[in-house]
């Protein structure tokens, strides 16, 4: 066997992971080109909005009567798409898809080099991108302009700078950790979970060596994170001589989440939280008051009613993590220019039932895969992590108990989650080939014992 | 129809098996551990490990379960179980050469 592991040399599994990029890059790909997608919702309002701050047109910046007064917080989405639809002639709403083929490839290599530094093993490695090359749902969301691709891929090229400096003392790993986090951190706020969870780990790892190396990094995190949260809305308040208020506050989008409304899913949205606070004149003191006293009663009906209770946190959490597809095919269906008949066969033709046959094998395979990695290191320890696994190692699993825990209050949606599900496939695959060394070891030792004693009973024979 | 997806489940797993069991035999290198892995810090903080992984297990068994109880229709769960088998348990395909360190 050893004979046959000489004649794959490492350029066979180079290209092997050549052949897996390009599958990814290719899918999806042709998944803008023939899905024809055009943005709509949200994602419309901040379109439209960074085509008007292009055009010098400000208005929708302003406290009341706009989505931005509404979701202030999405500054920073629009001023990336303001930003490609500037510096790239004649851009457009498929430009912006075509832009984010890049994040799709930034994403494919970070995972590669996070896992690389994690585990030390090419397998993983491979394994990993084999998992993420099939990950259909983050291929076909690449459509939806919502800034999900965007942000999973700068949190996971984050992590990886971030885990070239720990590892390696490499302080460029800082300055694009910088500019990585604080990118996410403007596209989509959920990447704030991810920060959290860095911040914990390196905290606990501050005390007792206070190393200046981690105080670095909980200062890089910490000052990338203001920053992204910060400066888009401030140019923009900047640039339009107005302000956009407070916006809906967090509480708001918790009371929508402890809601379940009539042929919604629990804690699915149902516009609570902008009728809320359009109705209260955009007050943002006065929708926080209401939302509050909406959890109170809400959580008070749970409390008298645990069967309710129970039913609802089970549904609302099966409805978000066990959609095999995370909404990609829903989200992206409606609002269409001219959509060739093959994407029409993925949204809602016979081979629709096959991508959901794949994506929920998939799901299936990266939660197992995760659970024997996480048992497995908690049970064998050393034996499963080498030298000794790292806390920082667990940055991503901690990401993922944090997203778990965030989507049981929040507003529920499968998009939502689909980040947290990312961050497990590294794991998964570490445990999937750790799951195959135990059970072909196991299968060795039962099979040397076996050959032993035929061995043993032919000798007396003879 | 459950009838179907039983027998269908029971030969995918005797398959499964068999197919692991013919595996066996023809691997006889040892297992390569993941023992390159580098040291990024000293290793502190083992009781902190524990807790995460402890709730990971925690909340990854149960979307494990009801990402398999809950998939497009019951008709499914034999599939689930039948095609995730020979992979999860077997490994035999990540014990390919292209994937060996």
């Amino acid at each position: 066997m050893s004979g046959m592991l000489d004649r794959f040399p490492k350029i066979c599994r180079l290209a092997f992971l050549a052949c897996l990029f390009v599958f990814s890059m290719s899918f999806s790909a042709w998944w803008i080109e023939n899905s024809a997608y055009l943005p709509q919702s949200d994602a419309k309002s901040i379109y439209d909005i960074a085509v008007r701050a292009k055009n010098h047109d400000l208005l929708p910046i302003a406290p009341t009567g706009s989505y931005m007064s509404l979701c202030p917080y999405q500054a920073g989405l629009v001023l990336f798409m303001e930003s490609i639809l500037r510096f790239v002639p004649n851009a457009n709403e498929v430009t912006i898809q075509r832009i984010y083929l890049l994040f799709i490839a930034l994403l494919w290599i970070s995972i590669l080099m996070s896992v690389k530094k994690l585990f030390s093993s090419s397998r993983i490695c491979v394994i990993s991108c084999v998992l993420f090359t099939f990950c259909f749902p983050v291929l076909l969301y690449v459509n939806n302009m919502y800034g999900d691709v965007p942000c999973i891929a700068l949190t996971f090229f984050a992590f990886w700078m971030l885990t070239e400096y720990l590892a390696g003392n490499k302080r460029w790993g800082v300055f694009f950790a910088w500019i990585a986090l604080a990118g996410a951190v403007a596209i989509r706020k959920n990447s704030l979970i991810f920060v959290l969870a860095c911040i914990i780990v390196l905290v606990i790892s501050l005390f007792g060596t206070w190393e200046r190396k981690i105080m670095i990094l909980l200062a890089v995190i910490i000052t990338s994170t203001v920053a992204g949260a910060v400066i888009p809305g401030s140019i923009y308040e900047h640039r339009a001589k107005n302000t956009m208020g407070e916006g809906i506050p967090a509480i708001a989008y918790i009371a929508m989440g402890l809601q379940w409304s009539e042929g919604r899913d629990p804690g699915g949205w149902n516009g609570y939280h902008s009728d809320l606070y359009m109705n209260c004149d955009y007050d943002e003191e006065m929708t926080a008051q209401i939302s509050k006293e909406s959890v109170k009663e809400s959580l008070g009906y749970m409390m008298e009613h645990p069967e309710y209770m129970a039913k609802f946190f089970f549904y609302k959490l099966v409805t978000q993590w066990t959609r095999e597809d995370f909404g990609c095919i829903y989200a992206t269906l409606g609002s269409h220019g001219n959509r060739t008949d093959k994407a029409w066969e993925i949204y809602q033709g016979a081979i629709k039932d096959d991508y959901m046959f794949v994506m929920s094998i998939h799901q299936s395979l990266v939660y197992a895969g995760a659970l024997c990695f996480c048992f497995g290191a908690f049970i064998r320890k050393r034996k499963w992590t080498g030298n000794g696994l790292e806390l920082w190692n667990l940055v991503p699993l901690i990401t993922f108990i944090g997203g778990f825990l965030f989507s049981l209050m929040w507003e529920a949606g499968a998009r939502y989650v689909l980040p947290y599900f990312v961050l497990l496939i590294p794991y998964a695959a570490a445990g999937l080939v750790k799951i195959g060394c135990v059970v072909e070891t196991f299968g060795k030792n039962a099979f040397c014992h076996w050959t032993k004693g035929i061995k043993k009973e032919g000798g007396e024979a003879v | 129809m459950a009838i179907l997806a039983f027998y269908e489940f029971l030969t995918l797993t005797i398959l499964t098996w068999f197919w692991l069991w013919i595996r066996m035999k023809e691997s006889f290198y040892e297992c390569e551990s993941i023992k390159r892995g580098k040291h990024m810090h000293k290793n502190n903080s083992s009781w902190q490990r524990e807790i995460v992984l402890f709730i990971g297990i925690f909340f990854l068994l149960f979307l494990t379960i009801v990402s398999i109880l809950f998939s497009s229709d019951g008709y499914k769960v034999s599939f689930h179980l039948g095609m995730s088998m020979p992979i999860i348990a077997g490994g035999g395909v990540l014990r390919h050469p292209l994937f060996f360190c």
